[in-house]
């Protein structure tokens, strides 16, 4: 208050515009919101700065933001400032967000547009606002351009974004940027077995007839099955349960092959989804506070558990939650790990889940699975407890070169 | 700038903020002052919409509406206003507490989109703490009538215990009466109208009021209307803060309005013996004073800003004198 004293002050004897300007600044930071909207008002209209005209406009609209609801009362405010500097890109970019906080896809991915195309200044006021110039019409473009229909897109500039200005975002671009990228993934529809391919697969085992389609996202079904040779009765521990059968991973094992199991699963919704479908119980759980110790001895009794599921988001939450199996006391056969690498914003968690896996003894059977053709959203890896499992079968299926993505498709078939 | 003025001959200047968690970002305005001398404590009322005023005083960037605006949220039109009431050290002028003035006892649902008690002015009057506004929330035609309220203070809290809609003493149907002028020193009495003088008696068992005074009117431009309470000057006068309006049209026929304040000055007997030519506090189009009360060798004297933010201005005695008579 005294620094607003003080500034009141020199207001009222030197009543320029600078120290109208300082007066609304401060009345700014303090939250004096309305006030500050006065006096930013009267320094757009009586400075001859339009840079400083400009700002003050963006910011009386700020002013209106924060007391919320007053979206023509903001409108008005950012095109005063763009008719006043129509070369600027801040008020294109603000009404951008204004109009996706308004779910007004259309005008925010115009004004997303002409953000890109304006001239950053990155001057003074560039810094006060804020603005993230490197990043942020490119964000907006890429979010609306997914509500305006142009899903690859955005799911392009999303990934764009992500290799070329990752370290620049502040905090909540970096958070938004992993939720929109997992949150949207490929395109591509998942990628399902069906009979008419038995003749087509490279790695054939017991009872493969039975199958007349998996239910996976990326065979990860058939994946299982397959390197145990159509094991019946085995059993599963499934963390991140997802659909009951709709990209579910343990849905063939339980209904063709007699599998029992757990699934953990965050999502109540989900979880009422899966009870109702499913023989085999998912539990309502966080998979990073859940006791694993008992969890499993409701799986089976045996310290040997045939598969292991790990998928739950972000990728930082997946690789928490593998750090939290008891590997000491139970042993996989199979495990089917979901790295996101893709998605991942830290780039770690993939490298950091291999050699956590590789120093407990397990085997990288499959590295890097995709979800789409173009082998370009790498999401898992598919391991294997080589003691555990039939040697000449995993010799056939273990795919030794690391340094490629793959597609499903290409490694199950002929 | 009549602020400046005031600094000069050794006043001081104070801004009024309160905190976002109470406003919302919103405006606060038309502070109202008031110094009880039998218990030494300076107590506030202060006016808090949910609606910030838009004014481009230069008519450049105007609102879509024109350059005069109140801003509501979209999805409620009213223009509520809620009460808060604090007080102040009588050194720092800083609150010693500010809380919302607690209605709920005497609250009915308004039917008219104007809600709440506006521009209440403080006073005691038969050693009860009473703020006087007007109220329109209670028709449907949004007609205007002075309240006043009486106000509990109990643990910082405060609450309002008694309400009293006073009518008017001739026009019984007149629409909006606002600004009515409490006079501290003398008990239900009210400046109703300066120009020619009204003082308007209230009866709170009744809740009606007589008029006790009517003055001769004299020739000024605009209408002289209420501001601050009415306060003695010295034991010869009394005197009150008053505004004026000259509320105009743009080229485009969009309204707008000019607010100036003077002091008007009366003898005991109500002859009004001089008002001070008009002046602005901050040089803006639209302040208004709602508050003066005498606090040692001191006027202190709140107005609010652009109906946005609130001042308060203290103005040494002999100054005061000097510019009141001269």
């Amino acid at each position: 208050m005294s620094r607003i004293r003080d500034l009141l002050y020199c207001f009222v004897y030197n009543p320029t515009v600078n120290n109208r300007f300082e007066l609304a600044e401060t009345y700014y930071y303090e939250k004096q919101y309305a006030i500050s909207l006065t006096f930013y008002l009267k320094v757009a209209e009586i400075s001859t700065d339009k840079d400083l005209q400009y700002y003050c406009l963006i910011r009386c609209a700020n002013c209106f933001e924060i007391a919320g609801n007053r979206k023509h009362s903001i409108m008005m405010l950012y095109k005063h400032a763009i008719n006043l500097l129509p070369s600027r890109p801040e008020a294109y970019y603000y009404l951008s967000r204004m109009y996706e906080n308004y779910s007004d896809w259309i005008d925010a991915y115009t004004y997303a547009e002409m953000a890109q195309n304006a001239t950053p200044k990155n001057d003074v006021y560039t810094t006060k606002l804020n603005y993230p110039s490197k990043y942020g019409p490119k964000f907006q473009k890429a979010i609306a351009s997914w509500h305006i229909g142009r899903g690859e897109d955005s799911r392009s500039l999303l990934i764009e974004l992500k290799n070329t200005v990752f370290n620049d975002m502040d905090i909540a671009h970096k958070y938004s940027l992993q939720q929109n990228i997992t949150k949207l993934g490929s395109s591509e529809p998942h990628t399902i077995y069906h009979k008419d391919n038995y003749g087509r697969l490279k790695f054939p085992f017991t009872n493969a007839d039975k199958i007349d389609r998996t239910y996976a996202q990326s065979m990860q079904d058939l994946f299982v099955i397959s390197i145990l040779n159509g094991k019946q009765n085995g059993t599963y521990l499934e963390i991140g349960g997802g659909h009951p059968n709709n990209g579910n991973n343990t849905f063939l094992l339980e209904t063709i092959f007699n599998w029992s199991g757990l699934a953990l699963e965050k999502d109540v919704s989900l979880v009422k989804k899966y009870n109702a479908i499913r023989k085999n119980k998912c539990i309502e759980q966080d998979a990073l506070i859940a006791d694993y110790d008992s969890l499993i001895k409701e799986v089976s009794s045996e310290k040997i558990i045939d598969y292991l599921q790990l998928d739950i988001e972000p990728a930082t939450n997946t690789y928490e939650a593998l750090t939290k199996v008891p590997f000491d006391k139970y042993k996989f056969r199979v495990i089917t790990y979901e790295h996101d690498y893709y998605a991942d914003i830290t780039q770690t968690c993939r490298e950091m889940s291999r050699k956590y896996l590789k120093d407990l003894g397990y085997k990288l059977v499959v590295n890097d699975i995709c979800s789409d053709r173009n082998k370009r959203f790498s999401y898992e890896d598919w391991w294997v407890y080589p003691e555990l499992i039939d040697s000449t079968i995993l010799s056939n299926m273990c795919n030794d070169n690391l340094s490629t993505y793959k597609f499903v498709e290409e490694y199950f078939y002929k | 700038m009549f602020v400046k003025q005031v600094l000069d001959a050794g006043g001081h200047l104070y801004p009024l903020i309160m905190s976002f968690e109470q406003t919302k970002g919103t405006g606060i305005f038309n502070p109202s002052i008031y110094y009880d001398q039998e218990i030494d404590k300076l107590y506030l009322n202060i006016r808090h919409c949910q609606v910030t005023l838009y004014h481009s005083e230069h008519d450049y960037f105007e609102s879509y509406w024109g350059p005069l605006h109140y801003c509501h949220p979209e999805n409620d039109c009213t223009l509520t206003t809620t009460n808060y009431f604090g007080e102040l050290d009588t050194k720092t002028f800083e609150y010693k507490y500010i809380t919302k003035v607690d209605t709920s006892l005497l609250d009915v649902k308004p039917i008219w989109h104007f809600v709440g008690l506006e521009d209440c002015r403080l006073t005691k009057w038969g050693g009860k703490l009473y703020a006087s506004g007007v109220r329109r929330d209670t028709t449907t035609n949004g007609q205007g009538r002075i309240e006043l309220s009486e106000l509990h203070i109990e643990n910082d809290s405060v609450k309002e215990i008694s309400r009293h809609r006073l009518e008017t003493p001739v026009d019984k149907n007149s629409y909006c009466e606002k600004n009515w002028m409490p006079v501290v020193d003398k008990e239900f009495q009210y400046v109703k109208w300066c120009n020619p003088t009204e003082i308007v008696k209230a009866d709170v068992l009744t809740n009606t009021t007589e008029q006790i005074h009517l003055g001769t009117p004299f020739w000024y431009p605009r209408d002289f209307r209420g501001g601050s309470q009415v306060i003695p000057l010295n034991e010869n006068y009394r005197f009150a803060c008053l505004h004026t309006v000259n509320l105009y049209q743009s080229e485009q026929g969009r309204k707008n309005g000019i607010y100036r304040h003077c002091f008007i000055i009366w003898d005991n007997d109500w002859n009004v013996v001089r008002h001070t030519p008009e002046f602005s506090f901050f040089d803006a189009k639209i302040e208004f004073c709602a508050g003066m009360t005498k606090y040692e060798d001191k006027f202190i004297l709140t107005f609010g800003l652009q109906d946005n933010g609130s001042y308060i201005l203290t103005i040494p005695d002999k100054f005061m004198e000097k510019i009141c008579l001269g």
